[in-house]
C-alpha cells in the first residue's frame, strides 16, 4: 500500500526539522461574492444634476467568474436645447408636448424639463477554456423613460509564451430604441407649439426610432517585468439608424440682424436637428501602468476618429500613493479635446439652402475638457476599502470662426460648463 | 536603513489589528502575517523570518559559488564533508528517493542542460538524453551520512526541497519569537505557526497556478499546518501539440507524461505538503489516485 508514503514522509520531515508537527486545517475559500458599491453626485452649474448608485458584484466559481453590474441614476435640471441666445425673449414647446417654456433675452436656451431615471444592468460570465484561453460572454440592458438599450458581447483572451502577453478579441452588438413622449421629431421639421399631433395633416413627429451599434475590439496586454504593464487596443464601432437627438433643435436666424426669424404662431423658427444615419468610429488606446515602491502611476492616451470628421484625443493620468499603511491618495488629471463634426453649426441662416445634415449640439462641436480630481481611500484589510472622490470638470468650446454677427456679437455662443463630481464608495 | 536608491529589504505595514511583513527571496514575493498589534514584536518576527529564508537561500542556492552546494558540485570525484544541517537535508533527500521509488532525485538537475523549458518546441535528441542519464541517479552517489562524493559530471540541487524547508524553518523560528499566530507565505508555499486566538483561518490569496499573470487569485484559508503547491504552469515545451512539463522523471530523462499542471496539498508541514505534491505530479496520470490513497487534502489542476 502506498498509504505508508505519507506516514513515512511525516517521520522523515520530523527528523529533519526536529520534532513532530500538528495536523493541518485548510480550505479553499470558494463561491465568495465580492461587492463594490458607490453613490455619486454629478452637478453642472445651473444645468444638469445627476445622482447615481452603482453596485458591482463578482462571484468566482472554480475558475469561472460571474460579474453583475447595476447602476441607477436620476437626472434632473436643465440641458442646452441647441438654440442660440437672442436679444429677444424666446419660447419653446416642451419635447413631451406638455406646454412650453420661455427663455429671457440673453440667456442660453436651456430645456428645464429634463428629468429621467435610468436603470442599467449587465452580466458577464468569464471562464477558462483549456490553459491559455478565456472566454467572456455578456449581456446588458438599460431602461429610461424614453429609451431602451439591449446588448450582447463576447471576448476571447489568449495568453502567449510565459503568460506575459495576452491577446484579446471582442465583439459586441447593441440594439437601442427611443420613444419620446409625443413621438420622435422628423429631420429638420420645425418645432411647433403644443398641439394635438394626431390632427396635424403634416405631422412633425413619428413614433419610436431605433439604432444598432456593432463593435469590434482587438487588444494586446503585455507585462514588462514585475512592475510595469502596458496595453494597446484598437476598436471599431459602427452605428446605424436614428442617431439624432430628439431634444435638440437649431435656431434659424435672419442673416443680417442675427435675430431668430418668426416661426409658427407665438414662436420663432427652430428646426429639429438631423444627423447622418451611419457613424463609424475608430479608436486607438494605449495605457501604461508602473509601480515603483508602493506608488502606482498609470497614464493612458486615446485617439478617436470617425466619418463625421470628429477627431478626439484623451490623456488620462492617475498617481496612487500610500499614506501610512492603510490610506492612499490618488490624484487624477484628464484632458480631452475634439474637433467638430462636419455638419456641426451653431445655427441655420434664413434663405440658405438646407444642408444635408446639421446639429447644434455642443457635444459635437469643437471643444476641450479638463478634469482635476483626487480620490482618498482607506484600506480595511481582507480586500475591504472605503473611498471618497472629488473631481472638478471644466468644458469649453469654440464656435466656428465668423459665426458671430449682428445681435449675436454680444453673446458667447459656446459658454463653458463647470461640473463637480462627488463619489463615495465601499468595497467588501 | 537601506542605502538610498536601494529597494528596502523588507517592509512592515499595519493591516487592521495585525501586521503584514513583506520581503523578496527565493525568486518569490514573501509575506508574514502576524496576529499582533505590537509593532516591535512584528518587526522582530519579520526580521527573524526574512533572515532565516535568506540564510537558507544563500546556503543552498545552486546559483551561488560561495556555498556548500557549489563545493559539493565542484568536488566531483572527491569526498566532501558537510555540516550537520546539510547532512540532515541529504539524509532527507535519500529518504525521498527511496519513498518515491527513485522518481524524486536531487541529482536530476543536470537534465536542465538539455531540456530548455521556455515554451518553445525544441526537444533534445534521444542520444543526448541517454548520455546525460549517466550523470543522474541518487544510487550513483556515495553518501555516508557525513560526507558525499559525486561522480564526474553529476550535480545535486536542493531546489525541490529548499522553499518548503525554508517555510517550515521560518515558521518554527517565528513561533519561538512571538506567541502570536503567524502565517509565513513564500510565494504560495504557506505555513502557520499556531492557530489564531479565535481559531479563525488565515486567508491568503495565491496566484491560481494554472492561470496567467492576469488571472484571478484563489483564496486559501489556513487555520493550522501548511499548504504547498508544485507545478509547471509556466514552464513547458510544446512539440506537435504535446506539452512537456518541466517535472522530469529522472529514471527516463524525459518529462513526466500526463503530469497535472499543478498540485496543492495541505499537510502538517510545508515539506510534507510539498513533497506529496511533487510525488503526485511524478505519478503523471495517476496523480489524483495517489493523493486519494495518501488521504491528504489536495487540489489538482490539469
Amino acid at each position: 500500500m502506498q498509504l505508508k508514503i505519507a506516514a513515512s514522509l511525516v517521520a522523515a520531515t520530523g527528523a529533519l526539522l526536529g520534532g513532530a508537527s500538528g495536523p493541518s486545517i485548510a480550505a479553499e475559500k470558494v463561491d465568495k461574492w465580492k461587492f463594490d458599491t458607490s453613490v455619486a453626485y454629478y452637478g453642472e452649474s445651473d444645468r444638469v444634476q445627476d445622482g447615481s448608485a452603482k453596485m458591482l458584484a463578482v462571484r468566482t466559481f472554480d475558475g469561472s467568474v460571474l460579474t453583475l453590474r447595476a447602476v441607477l441614476d436620476t437626472l434632473t435640471g436643465a440641458s442646452a436645447n441647441g438654440a442660440v441666445q437672442s436679444s429677444l425673449p424666446q419660447t419653446f414647446s416642451n419635447p413631451s408636448g406638455g406646454g412650453d417654456y420661455r427663455i429671457n433675452p440673453g440667456d442660453i436656451p436651456l430645456d428645464p424639463t429634463f428629468q429621467d431615471t435610468r436603470l442599467a444592468v449587465s452580466a458577464n460570465w468569464l471562464r477558462p477554456i483549456g490553459s491559455r484561453y478565456e472566454i467572456d460572454l455578456g449581456a446588458s440592458a438599460s431602461k429610461e423613460y424614453d429609451y431602451l438599450h439591449t446588448g450582447v458581447n463576447a471576448r476571447i483572451n489568449r495568453d502567449l509564451g510565459r503568460r506575459n502577453t495576452r491577446l484579446t478579441f471582442g465583439v459586441a452588438f447593441a440594439a437601442d430604441s427611443i420613444d419620446p413622449d409625443g413621438g420622435t421629431p422628423l429631420a429638420f421639421r420645425m418645432m411647433l407649439p403644443e398641439m394635438d399631433d394626431d390632427d396635424d395633416p403634416n405631422p412633425s413627429k413619428t413614433g419610436s426610432e431605433s439604432k444598432t451599434v456593432a463593435d469590434l475590439f482587438l487588444g494586446v496586454t503585455q507585462v514588462f517585468g514585475k512592475r510595469t504593464i502596458g496595453q494597446l487596443n484598437y476598436s471599431l464601432s459602427a452605428s446605424s439608424g436614428h442617431l439624432s437627438d430628439p431634444y435638440k433643435v437649431l435656431s434659424v436666424l435672419d442673416p443680417v440682424s442675427g435675430d431668430p426669424v418668426a416661426g409658427p404662431p407665438g414662436m420663432n423658427l427652430y428646426l429639429y436637428e438631423n444627423r447622418p444615419d451611419e457613424r463609424t468610429k475608430h479608436s486607438l488606446f494605449g495605457m501604461i501602468k508602473h509601480k515603483f515602491g508602493r506608488q502606482v502611476v498609470d497614464g493612458s492616451y486615446r485617439y478617436m476618429t470617425d466619418d463625421w470628421d470628429v477627431v478626439s484625443h484623451t490623456l488620462d493620468f492617475h498617481w496612487r500613493s500610500p499614506i501610512g499603511a492603510n490610506w492612499y491618495v490618488q490624484p487624477h488629471l484628464r484632458y480631452y479635446t475634439q474637433t467638430a463634426a462636419d455638419f456641426y453649426r451653431p445655427y441655420l441662416l434664413d434663405g440658405d439652402p438646407l444642408p444635408d445634415h446639421a446639429t447644434a449640439d455642443y457635444r459635437l462641436g469643437d471643444m476641450d475638457g479638463q478634469t482635476l480630481g483626487v480620490k482618498v481611500g482607506r484600506l480595511l484589510g481582507a480586500g475591504r476599502e472605503y473611498s471618497a472622490r472629488l473631481e472638478y470638470y471644466q468644458q469649453s468650446g469654440t464656435s466656428p470662426p465668423g459665426s458671430s454677427f449682428g445681435s449675436l456679437d454680444q453673446f458667447d455662443l459656446f459658454p463653458s460648463v463647470d461640473a463637480i463630481i462627488v463619489q463615495v464608495g465601499y468595497r467588501f | 536603513m537601506a542605502p538610498a536608491g536601494d529597494r528596502p529589504r523588507q517592509e512592515l505595514a499595519r493591516d487592521g489589528g495585525q501586521w503584514v511583513g513583506r520581503f523578496h527571496a527565493m525568486a518569490s514575493p514573501c509575506q508574514v502575517l502576524m496576529e499582533t498589534g505590537d509593532r516591535g514584536e512584528a518587526s522582530a518576527t519579520l526580521t527573524t523570518v526574512a533572515g532565516e529564508v535568506r540564510r537558507i537561500e544563500s546556503k543552498y542556492s545552486r546559483y551561488r559559488t560561495d556555498n556548500i552546494i557549489h563545493v559539493v558540485n565542484q568536488g566531483a570525484g572527491r569526498q566532501v564533508e558537510v555540516d550537520a544541517e546539510t547532512a540532515g537535508l541529504l539524509d532527507y533527500a535519500a529518504r525521498l528517493h527511496e519513498l518515491s521509488a527513485g522518481s524524486f532525485d536531487v541529482t536530476s538537475g543536470v537534465l536542465r542542460k538539455i531540456w530548455k523549458f521556455d515554451g518553445g518546441s525544441r526537444l533534445p535528441d534521444r542520444d543526448a538524453v541517454g548520455e546525460i542519464l549517466g550523470h543522474v541517479g541518487w544510487d550513483k552517489v556515495d553518501w555516508n551520512g557525513s560526507a558525499i562524493r559525486l561522480r564526474e559530471g553529476m550535480e545535486i540541487d536542493l531546489g525541490g526541497i529548499g522553499k518548503e524547508y525554508a517555510a517550515d524553518r521560518a515558521a518554527r523560528m517565528a513561533a519561538e519569537t512571538t506567541p502570536a499566530s503567524c502565517l509565513v507565505n513564500l510565494g504560495g508555499d504557506l505555513a502557520v505557526t499556531r492557530p489564531r486566538k479565535d481559531l479563525a483561518p488565515w486567508s491568503v490569496g495565491i496566484q491560481d497556478p494554472g492561470r496567467s499573470a492576469f488571472g484571478a487569485k484563489i483564496i486559501i484559508q489556513l487555520t493550522a499546518g501548511a499548504i504547498a503547491t508544485s507545478g509547471d504552469a509556466n514552464r513547458f515545451l510544446l512539440k506537435d501539440g504535446v506539452r512537456y512539463g518541466h517535472i522530469m522523471d529522472p529514471r527516463t530523462g524525459w518529462p513526466v507524461p500526463e503530469a497535472p499542471r499543478s498540485v496543492s496539498v495541505a499537510a502538517g508541514t510545508c515539506l510534507d505538503a510539498g513533497m506529496l505534491a511533487t510525488f503526485a505530479i511524478l505519478q503523471g496520470a495517476g496523480a489524483e489516485a495517489f493523493l486519494k490513497e495518501q488521504q491528504v487534502q489536495h487540489w489538482v489542476l490539469r
